[in-house]
């Protein structure tokens, strides 16, 4: 039955991603792909939020698996990042694909981290 | 001479779309996702993301030890992307039924069976836990797989496509 609840959640994840992506693309410059890093490290914020949580109370309930497996894993997206990334590439903007690449990976890992460390203040 | 004139002047791949998670004419008009793309993208992504699920129960990852599962996931994942957007390239425009494809398969179903918040906060969780060479190591392996990954995705579906 969580499953089903897991599934909706990452449902829901992924309509975000895909009205917030549209919505950012009309904003941003049309060159970079500044949405896809938006939404990856603000889904990685709130899982590493969800993740402190859990450390801090010593174990998982539903609601963070939903949040967190569901919601988050639905929102944010590897397979869209790494596309991106070889897009630049093929694109000869080696220093984008760099950023993009490089960039993703630091701004999601310390979102998390911080998340993590709000996370364990509740 | 100014040093940058046109931009995004060489393509290797100019009819793939650049961000594939959003629709092309969004740029056209004011940000409104017709319902039924909304739909589409919905109903991929609950898939996705109970693949994913499942996958992780399956096989479970141990605390403090290397998430091989979220990496399989990411970089198969980065693959069938690359292979999924070529392939339908191969078939036409992007729009009608084809472009359904592109949200129900690619922004749905892939972008929600893939994650980087899994990777994100594991690589953190093990820094945290002074597993800092590990967690390094995996994103490094993650970010730089799922590059060649899309790339041979995309390669595949090429190679295919040229020869029918």
């Amino acid at each position: 039955m969580i499953a089903l609840f897991i599934a909706l959640a990452g449902s829901l994840g992924g309509v975000a991603r895909f009205i917030l992506d549209g919505h950012i693309r009309t904003k941003a410059s049309h060159n970079f792909p500044w949405a896809t890093l938006l939404i990856n490290s603000s889904g990685s914020l709130l899982l590493g939020m969800v993740s402190g949580i859990v450390l801090k109370h010593h174990g998982f309930t539903h609601a963070e698996a939903i949040i967190g497996i569901g919601f988050c894993g639905g929102y944010t997206t590897f397979s869209t990042a790494s596309f991106e990334t070889v897009r630049l590439l093929e694109e000869r903007r080696y220093g984008s694909a760099f950023s993009n690449a490089a960039g993703g990976a630091l701004l999601t890992v310390a979102a998390a981290a911080l998340g993590v460390a709000i996370g364990l203040r509740f | 001479m100014p040093k940058k004139i046109a931009r995004r002047s060489y393509d290797s791949h100019p009819n793939l779309p650049f961000d594939p998670d959003s629709d092309r004419h969004a740029i056209a008009r004011p940000i409104h996702a017709d319902t039924a793309h909304i739909a589409v993208v919905a109903l991929g992504a609950f898939f996705g993301t109970l693949a994913r699920y499942e996958l992780g129960v399956l096989f479970p990852t141990k605390t403090d030890g290397w998430p091989m599962t979220t990496l399989l996931i990411n970089v198969s994942g980065a693959f069938v992307l690359g292979l999924l957007l070529q392939m339908l390239l191969n078939h036409g425009r992007d729009a009608g039924k084809l472009r359904a494809l592109r949200l129900l398969l690619g922004t749905g179903f892939l972008g929600a069976f893939t994650t980087y918040s899994s990777l994100a906060t594991s690589a953190a969780l093990l820094m945290r836990d002074d597993h800092v060479l590990l967690a390094s190591m995996y994103i490094l392996v993650s970010v730089i797989a799922g590059i060649i990954a899309a790339a041979l995705g995309i390669r595949v579906a090429e190679h295919r496509g040229a020869r029918s």
